[in-house]
């Protein structure tokens, strides 16, 4: 959640405090709803008691009204009479005694008493008044004073219980050396001796903060537009060590300063050493006078402060006065909204990340490209790994697969030209919570590692590239993905794919690039930034790696981010792929490139058809008495044909062929006619062939009529997929395969027809390298006429069956 | 036939004219490899389907009688 907070300054409970005004105010604050509220100072004009304890009282049960944490810090008026301190009058400490301690009994005087209500209420102006008789007043008084506990002393660091906040609270009410001349009247100096247990206190902490927020009533920045009449002129009200307080800032990374004292509304961005590692930007932001009376329409303001999850600051300024109170719209008179630039909010992100990460990263190249079947294959480059650990580290890759997909294990490789020290790479497979006995592929993942010296991770740092692959890795088509969810699955994005990256340290410059085959060019891919449900708080892995671990994390899309970084994710028309050049990525997010599927509107009727023609078929393979007798003749016809086309002529060679057809509920192929030219023994049905694998497998998904042999395709992702049968005589290796999508008669002549009219797939296999099988690899004219001769018939034999099976339900 | 190059070896093939069309085969193709003519009379009834779907016209092998 946002964090939300209304900035309050410089009420001046006083003679000139506007009664009506402040119901208006506190109404409007009301509907913000914030989380913290926060007045810097100038509760009252005068640091009466009195006045002081209905201020806390009324902020206080303000604060509980809105369920708001309140803050507060002193301003001069709250400690000086008349708020000069320039030596000219005593500081009082009410303020501390009041705002720091437990103020129950003088509550309970005044109220008694006095018959006050201890609110900023008229009557608290003139207690006499309201007590009536001037003597009994003056020893009810003595009374109250004294029961007003003697010292107080505020939290300089506080952590609010609502929200993920670190606030300092300031005071910058002590007496400038430089102003003990007169001339200083409302100069302010924070304690010196503030600033240095300020320090000290925020180096001792390590819980990450989403952001950081100095409370102070003195401007640490001038306010322009304010030379106003000589009293409110520089150097009159200054801050005389701000210089200092701004370098505390800075070093502790503060993100938001509030303040107040001049009631003239500032809203102004520093950005310390924008190109520098050490520099901060930070928002500084001024509240006017929240009810003093100023005749003015205008003359009032507050500040609203909404912080995003991501540490983005917006502020809004509400400007309002004699006749109107405050509302969050109108003209820039009356409503003017702020929002820092979100790079900004970037650096900060990134320094914060350095504070807590013992190393850091010059560069990373993630290059994934993808293949016509599906495989991805990955390519990653780390430049300039550099960290301050004082022995060697385990670098943690972690790869998440697709369900359906398998990683290619002998495709890890470390490219060792491109290694800056002798890394050690080692692979182990990880599972996650979501794998199961029902589904043992899904979630699973894997880990490898890269062991680095001490050495290695000094001056410019480490640098090593990784290879890896996975076949199958993401759905070709939109049907695809129709066919391996369910439809209480198909939550938003259920059809899409995408290819992400996990930022665990901080690292300048993020390099994604990602590479489509021809035949998913349609695809537009946009970017997708994510971050845990938990952030900023993450833990550190447990091997001392210093990498974020985020495991398991519940991930959020975080769309001003994503704003922010979609113009550097464009396509690369040269090399014909799409790119992600980020500068500062978020540590701790998730970088994700998001397409969706290819689709096509189906034809309903031949849909079901088909749908109807598979259950059919593969029904009689369940109960193989059921096919009709042509029907096993026509097959028997293929077989012999195929066999004929393709064979070697080789009488030791074993040849199979065998129809394949789609199962939906398996998304997989399942056998409904085999013949094996060694043996009559029937093969098991039970078996199944994963859309996507084998060649069965990789034919049907890419409806594509694929060869292969062994001795010619090495490819790791198309190869046959085993069939362990029961025994020797089942295992035979196969040397040459050739597979051939059959599809719906209405849909066969196209030159791809969609998944959806895939009966399934006529395969011929061979314990030899059929040279017909090589010649349509290599294209040759005599074997493509016998590959288009086989697809015919084959398509004309599965015809037959269903058509037999209709005339015959089984 | 078109032939679309996977890598490392791996190619496939998808119609690229109409001579690839399924409809397409030949009755040399039979002869060429001796293919049995209850097999090539599969095929021809399965060309005059797919025509017939085309057309809309009933399948010759049903007007056979």
């Amino acid at each position: 959640m946002a964090i939300r907070l209304a900035h309050l300054s410089d009420l001046h409970f006083g003679r000139k405090f506007d009664f009506g005004l402040w119901s208006a105010v506190k109404a409007e604050i009301k509907r913000f709803d914030p989380d913290l509220l926060v007045v810097s100072g100038d509760m009252v004009d005068e640091p009466e008691p009195l006045h002081l304890l209905a201020a806390k009282c009324e902020l206080r049960s303000f604060a509980e009204d809105v369920a708001a944490e309140l803050v507060v810090v002193p301003g001069n008026h709250d400690v000086f009479a008349s708020g000069l301190a320039s030596g000219l009058s005593q500081r009082q400490d009410w303020f501390d005694r009041i705002f720091f301690n437990d103020t129950a009994e003088a509550e309970r005087v005044a109220e008694e008493e006095f018959g006050l209500r201890l609110r900023l209420d008229p009557s608290v102006l003139n207690p006499k008044r309201a007590a009536g008789l001037f003597k009994k007043v003056i020893g009810v008084e003595d009374d109250f004073r004294s029961s007003i506990p003697a010292r107080g002393e505020q939290d300089l660091v506080r952590r609010p219980a609502n929200c993920d906040v670190l606030l300092a609270q300031l005071d910058s009410t002590r007496v400038p050396t430089a102003a003990l001349d007169p001339i200083g009247l409302a100069t302010g100096e924070v304690d010196k001796a503030d600033l240095a247990a300020l320090r000290e206190e925020l180096s001792k902490i390590s819980q990450p903060y989403l952001v950081r927020i100095a409370v102070i009533h003195h401007h640490v920045l001038p306010i322009a537009f304010s030379g106003g009449r000589w009293l409110g002129a520089e150097p009159f009200m200054v801050l005389s060590n701000a210089g200092t307080v701004l370098s505390l800032f800075k070093e502790h990374h503060f993100d938001l300063v509030l303040h107040g004292h001049k009631h003239v509304p500032q809203y102004s961005r520093i950005d310390l050493m924008p190109q520098h590692e050490a520099g901060y930007p930070i928002a500084v932001l001024a509240a006017g006078s929240a009810a003093l009376q100023t005749g003015s329409a205008t003359g009032n303001c507050l500040n609203y402060v909404t912080i995003s999850e991501n540490g983005h600051i917006e502020v809004e300024a509400c400007y309002y006065g004699a006749g109107s109170g405050p509302t969050r719209s109108g003209g820039p008179d009356r409503y003017v909204r702020y929002s820092e630039s979100l790079v900004s909010a970037k650096r900060r992100a990134l320094r914060r990340a350095e504070e807590r990460h013992p190393i850091r990263c010059r560069c990373r190249e993630l290059a994934c490209e993808i293949t016509e079947s599906g495989d991805l294959q990955f390519d990653l480059t780390i430049k300039g790994f550099r960290g301050d650990v004082r022995r060697s580290i385990l670098r943690e890759h972690r790869v998440g697969l697709a369900d359906d997909s398998w990683f290619v294990d002998d495709r890890l490789e470390v490219v060792r030209d491109n290694c800056s020290h002798d890394v050690k790479l080692e692979l182990q497979v990880e599972r996650d919570a979501g794998a199961g006995a029902d589904n043992p592929r899904k979630g699973q993942k894997r880990r490898f590692t890269i062991a680095a010296s001490e050495e290695a991770l000094r001056g410019d740092g480490l640098s090593y590239r990784v290879r890896w692959a996975c076949a199958n890795g993401t759905n070709l088509t939109r049907w695809e993905a129709e066919e391996r969810t369910t439809a209480e699955d198909r939550a938003d994005g259920w059809d899409e794919e995408w290819l992400s990256d996990t930022i665990t340290h901080p690292l300048d410059r993020l390099l994604l690039t990602l590479k489509f085959p021809p035949s998913l060019a349609a695809c537009r891919p946009v970017l997708e930034c994510r971050r845990p449900s938990s952030y900023p708080a993450y833990e550190l892995s447990q091997t001392g790696s210093g990498d974020a671990d985020l495991r398991d994390k519940e991930w959020l899309k975080d769309d001003k981010i994503t704003e922010c970084d979609k113009d550097q994710f464009q396509y690369d028309p040269v090399n014909g792929l799409w790119r992600l050049d980020v500068a500062d990525p978020m540590v701790g997010y998730n970088y994700r490139i998001v397409w969706k599927t290819v689709g096509e509107l189906a034809d309903i009727e031949i849909k079901t058809e088909v749908a109807q023609q598979r259950e059919m078929l593969l029904g009689a393979a369940r109960d193989p008495r059921s096919w009709p007798q042509p029907s096993l003749k026509a097959f028997d016809e293929l077989a012999n044909a195929l066999g004929t086309v393709f064979a070697s002529g080789v009488a030791r060679e074993k040849r199979i062929v065998e129809f394949m057809v789609y199962d939906s509920a398996g998304v997989s192929l399942r056998p409904v006619l085999t013949r094996r030219s060694w043996t009559e023994k029937p093969v098991k049905y039970d078996y199944q062939v994963p859309l996507g694998r084998g060649l069965a497998g990789a034919a049907f998904q890419q409806r594509r009529d694929m060869p292969w042999a062994k001795s010619h395709t090495h490819s790791p992702f198309i190869k046959p997929y085993p069939y362990e049968g029961e025994d020797d005589e089942d295992r035979v290796e196969l040397k040459s395969i050739l597979a051939m999508p059959i599809f719906h008669i209405k849909q066969a002549s196209l030159k791809r027809p969609p998944p959806w009219s895939c009966l399934g797939v006529v395969l011929f296999g061979s314990s030899l390298e059929a040279r017909a099988i090589l010649g349509i690899i290599q294209k040759k004219k005599k074997s493509m006429e016998a590959l288009r001769g086989a697809r015919g018939l084959a398509h004309a034999v599965v015809d037959s069956l269903v058509k037999d099976l209709e005339g015959h339900p089984s | 036939m078109r032939r679309i190059d996977l890598g490392e070896g791996a190619v496939a093939f998808e119609p690229d004219s109409a001579a690839d069309r399924v409809d397409q085969v030949s009755d040399e193709f039979f002869k060429r490899y001796n293919i049995s003519e209850e097999a090539a009379e599969l095929y021809r009834r399965y060309r005059s389907a797919i025509e017939a779907a085309a057309t809309g016209a009933r399948p010759k092998a049903d007007v056979k009688d």
